[in-house]
């Protein structure tokens, strides 16, 4: 499946000091992959990232956390495999998100390492924080998270 | 509300914090156990996470809390200035040439990997030792070491805090600037305050500075997200109610506050090491370039100062001595003359204080004050402060636009590796750091010494 023809489901939006990213899904593995995506489409234009590795990603947790402290373990693991291994990513499965088990999120990421001469890396992020987080669900899971760049 | 909030401030900065809610953010922070006189903000306030950027908050260390919160994600970021025996007529010709040397001898920009690779020991030893470990390593002078804060490195890091995700971030980005912020400028000093202290800074109208403002890159930043994590549950175990997440804290003298202290101590080092070994291009790039030795020319540091960080200080309030955990995140330590703590040869003085403004009009240099120890816990400003988010001003100008707006107004040779980072980073993005300077000023936490104009901008 070519990533460009999945639906957009996230958008950047402006905050106070520094960036904030809004995503949505019909379940929350649609909506972990978007705000992965979403994070991605700040840092570069991901239309010019190929999808050409599959990477495992699978994080594993003390179990009982919320969705919050999810969402943001799961852009802490995505802001380190950009920082340590130099990945960028295009598209996100997420296989399974289990709060209450031992493996949190189990998923996979399409993408590339940064290749300077194709890939404009439009800024650093520092940390995704939980300023103002909430994950809500109403016709569709929603959240918003802002990032400390 | 435990304690008062205080802003130091005109009404045109408190109307701003009023509009951005930081407000709010002084008045969480006057929430937190074990908080001492008040939950102060210093004029550069702009909205942080959990604390306001310019936020100053000193803790008991007997009943009060640490929190990563306080010091902020870029843990030592902070800034160091050279002077040299360069003036403005010997560089005007060769600013351009310069900055372009200088942006190829010092690696920038988002995740970028320094000419240092360290294993994981070395790393423990960078983490151990600060700046004193590139000085022994062949990165920079002897003689800088005691123009250091703490001489270049805090001695209560604990290596052994910090994760291995930290430790791996930190393996090649060590003598990196970064970006956002961050930055390396070819400056002239501009306009004297006081004679007296620029004399001992060794400064003079006309003369050529070197500033550059940097932190402890992926690996503080890694640092704070994981104690962010360990603070969150660490709050609700001693039942610390938290009235924004971001404030999450641990009592400082528990398991995980003295964890997260030994850890934020272990990345001030790295920063500072980061800070040595830039210095250290410069130095070299200056050198070469001119054909002469550091000596010839006259180069040396001033003084290098963290903006991020929590220290535990011995702080007179109320008449008693007490030992306290200052967190100063986006704000600068200003110890008043006669401290231990600042070099001999300033310590008449009062500890050097260095503002960096914006990319085009100016920075300053200022010396502390006794009555910021009164007033302050010996805190004053730490810059200019934004005005406008990183957004709003990359769709007000384009990258493009401020490097030609920064040479046509103000004679600024610009250079950077990503122009969305300039448009960012745009001079009006940010307040004029005149006027909070001039507030410091007014309120005794600093007194101006020079004012410094850029002449070359080097950006992430």
């Amino acid at each position: 499946m070519n990533h460009k023809s999945i639906k957009k489901s996230y958008r950047l939006v402006e905050n106070l000091s520094d960036m904030a990213v809004e995503a949505w899904g019909e379940n929350p593995e649609e909506l972990f992959a978007s705000i992965g995506t979403g994070m991605f489409s700040a840092i570069t234009d991901i239309d010019k990232v190929n999808p050409k590795f599959k990477v495992d990603i699978t994080l594993e947790e003390e179990p009982g956390g919320s969705y919050e402290d999810a969402v943001i373990s799961w852009l802490q693991e995505l802001i380190y495999r950009f920082e340590a291994d130099k990945m960028l990513f295009c598209r996100f499965e997420i296989e399974n998100i289990g709060l209450d088990e031992k493996i949190l999120v189990k998923a996979c990421g399409w993408g590339e390492p940064v290749d300077k001469e194709r890939h404009n890396i439009n800024i650093g992020i520092k940390a995704a924080t939980y300023h103002q987080l909430k994950v809500v669900k109403n016709q569709q899971w929603h959240c918003k998270v802002i990032f400390d760049i | 509300m435990r304690v008062d909030g205080i802003i130091f401030a005109d009404e045109d900065i408190i109307e701003h914090a009023v509009n951005e809610k930081t407000l709010d953010q002084v008045i969480n922070v006057a929430t937190l156990p074990g908080i001492v006189g008040a939950s102060l903000a210093m004029p550069d306030i702009h909205y942080g996470y959990g604390f306001p950027i310019g936020g100053v908050a000193a803790m008991d260390c007997g009943d009060g809390v640490i929190s990563p919160g306080g010091v902020g994600f870029d843990i030592s970021c902070g800034v160091r200035l050279y002077r040299t025996g360069l003036f403005y007529d010997d560089i005007k010709q060769h600013i351009r040439e310069l900055m372009s040397l200088l942006s190829a001898a010092v690696p920038k920009g988002v995740g970028s990997s320094g000419k240092i690779k360290l294993s994981d020991s070395k790393i423990k030893d960078v983490l151990t030792k600060g700046a004193k470990w590139a000085i022994s390593n062949g990165y920079g002078m002897d003689q800088e070491q005691e123009y250091l804060e703490e001489n270049g490195f805090m001695e209560e890091a604990d290596p052994g805090q910090v994760s291995p995700r930290a430790y791996r971030r930190g393996s090649d980005q060590l003598g990196t600037l970064g970006s956002g912020n961050h930055f390396l400028e070819i400056q002239k000093v501009e306009k004297i305050y006081n004679q007296q202290a620029a004399g001992v800074f060794g400064i003079e109208p006309g003369q050529i500075t070197v500033m550059i403002h940097s932190g402890s890159r992926g690996l503080g930043h890694q640092v704070c997200s994981d104690f962010l994590k360990v603070m969150g549950q660490a709050s609700a175990r001693y039942g610390i109610h938290l009235a924004d997440r971001q404030l999450a804290c641990a009592p400082i003298d528990s398991p995980e506050g003295r964890s997260y202290y030994g850890a934020m101590a272990a990345a001030v080092n790295y920063a500072l090491a980061n800070r040595q070994c830039l210095g250290h291009w410069v130095v070299q790039t200056l050198q070469q370039y001119f054909k002469k030795s550091a000596d010839k020319l006259g180069i040396n540091l001033i003084y290098d100062v963290s903006h991020n960080i929590a220290k535990m200080e011995d702080h007179y309030y109320e008449g008693r001595k007490l030992k306290l955990c200052v967190h100063r995140k986006g704000a600068t330590r200003s110890l008043g003359p006669n401290s231990s703590h600042i070099p001999a040869a300033y310590r008449s003085l009062g500890q050097p204080v260095i503002i960096p403004g914006d990319m085009g009009r100016y920075s300053y240099v200022l010396t502390g004050t006794n009555k910021s120890e009164q007033e302050s816990f010996s805190s004053t400003c730490h810059g200019a402060g934004r005005l406008m988010s990183r957004t709003r001003a990359k769709k007000t100008v384009r990258g493009q636009e401020v490097k030609d707006y920064l040479l046509q107004k103000h004679g600024v040779v610009a250079i950077a590796d990503s122009m969305a980072s300039l448009a960012e980073e745009a001079p009006l993005a940010y307040k004029d750091v005149k006027n909070v300077v001039d507030i410091t000023q007014k309120a005794g936490l600093s007194d101006k010494v020079a004012r410094l104009k850029p002449l070359g901008v080097l950006k992430g």
